[in-house]
């Protein structure tokens, strides 16, 4: 009886040491491999800013390599209630690391001298990024429609904007 | 008790070799890009406990074959015997082959002892950069290689000691108290 309890400890013990040298191994090699996977970012979400007339972005980048981006573009399509022409503005430099694991604000300004943003207005954004890990050029496509639900916060403003379209118009 | 000194003088070498070529630079970055960082770890922990429990595992491996031989009536050499208790010959004459085999698990405890310290203190300082107190991701991922090296050696030597005092108890039990018990 004591035989077996004397086996049945070293089984035991050598059964702990072999699964702690294995998940050793195997979770510092698991970690390295984590840590080189780019993230792709993901646009948490997006706001208009009326005064400065621009689109701040707040991208996240949920990997652990940084990425830079490097290129802004957008295309412009009005609305029913607006009177601007639809226009594209393309190759807008940007030079913005976004660090692993947290998020950083893009701003994308509108193009100067156009009408503020009207309910219905469509805003297309597209980011031009790129990681340190390959020489290659990715792409991240973003939609942006005006819509009520996005500016319920920012409603004083209408009047205002309204007297300054006004002006403007005057002159 | 040659094989022992030669494998002991070896490791000894191998582990000074290693340490020489640490400090020069040499092996280093070589097995560094052939191992991993951790695996380079793992080795040096393997090696500087083996260094160390070279004596124990010897000690108590030859011991267990010499008790296992005395348990099935086999002769047992008493000189060879006498001389493995690191104990002087006058104290020895009167003594019966279980007191000798007594003596010379008993030389082998300050070896344990040691051994068991610099292993407990490995097992310590791992655990605290666990908590992060030392700087986890610096020296703690290491300094984990080295002790789960050293497991491997120690999980040796603690199965032969085992065997050994399991030896040694089945050893007092069937030969010492039956003999006192006839008288």
């Amino acid at each position: 009886m004591k035989y077996f309890f004397i086996a049945t400890t070293i089984a035991l013990a050598g059964l702990f040491v072999g699964g702690g040298v294995g998940s050793y191994f195997t979770s510092t090699k698991l970690l390295k491999q984590f840590q080189n996977i780019p993230g792709s970012p993901i646009i948490l979400n997006a706001v208009y800013d009326r005064e400065r007339h621009l689109i701040a972005y707040s991208i996240s980048n949920p990997g652990t390599v940084p990425l830079t981006i490097i290129e802004k573009a957008f295309v412009f399509t009005p609305g029913k209630e607006s009177e601007e022409k639809g226009y594209i503005l393309s190759g807008i430099p940007a030079n913005i690391t976004i660090p692993p694991l947290s998020v950083a604000v893009v701003e994308l300004k509108l193009k100067e001298g156009t009408q503020k943003l009207r309910f219905g207005d469509l805003v297309v954004a597209t980011f031009t990024y790129k990681h340190p890990l390959s020489e290659d050029i990715y792409t991240l496509v973003h939609p942006f429609k005006y819509e009520a639900k996005t500016i319920q916060k920012e409603e004083k403003p209408k009047e205002q904007e309204k007297k300054e379209e006004q002006k403007r118009e005057g002159e | 008790m040659r094989m022992q000194t030669f494998v002991q003088w070896s490791l000894i070498i191998l582990l000074g070799a290693l340490l020489f070529f640490a400090f020069t630079g040499i092996l280093v970055s070589t097995l560094v890009i052939a191992l991993t960082e951790e695996g380079l770890a793992f080795l040096l922990g393997f090696l500087g406990a083996l260094v160390f429990a070279n004596k124990l595992i010897f000690g108590y491996g030859s011991f267990t074959i010499t008790a296992e031989a005395f348990l099935s009536n086999k002769e047992i050499d008493r000189r060879e015997l006498a001389k493995k208790t690191n104990e002087p010959q006058e104290r020895l004459e009167n003594l019966s082959i279980p007191s000798l085999l007594m003596l010379w698990l008993q030389s082998l405890d300050y070896y344990k002892y040691a051994y068991y310290g610099i292993f407990t203190l490995m097992l310590i300082l791992m655990l605290l950069t666990k908590f992060n107190l030392l700087g986890e991701l610096i020296i703690g991922n290491y300094l984990e290689g080295a002790f789960w090296g050293a497991a491997v050696i120690t999980l040796f030597v603690f199965a032969l000691e085992i065997t050994a005092k399991y030896l040694m108890g089945r050893i007092l039990k069937e030969i010492v108290i039956e003999e006192t018990e006839v008288k």
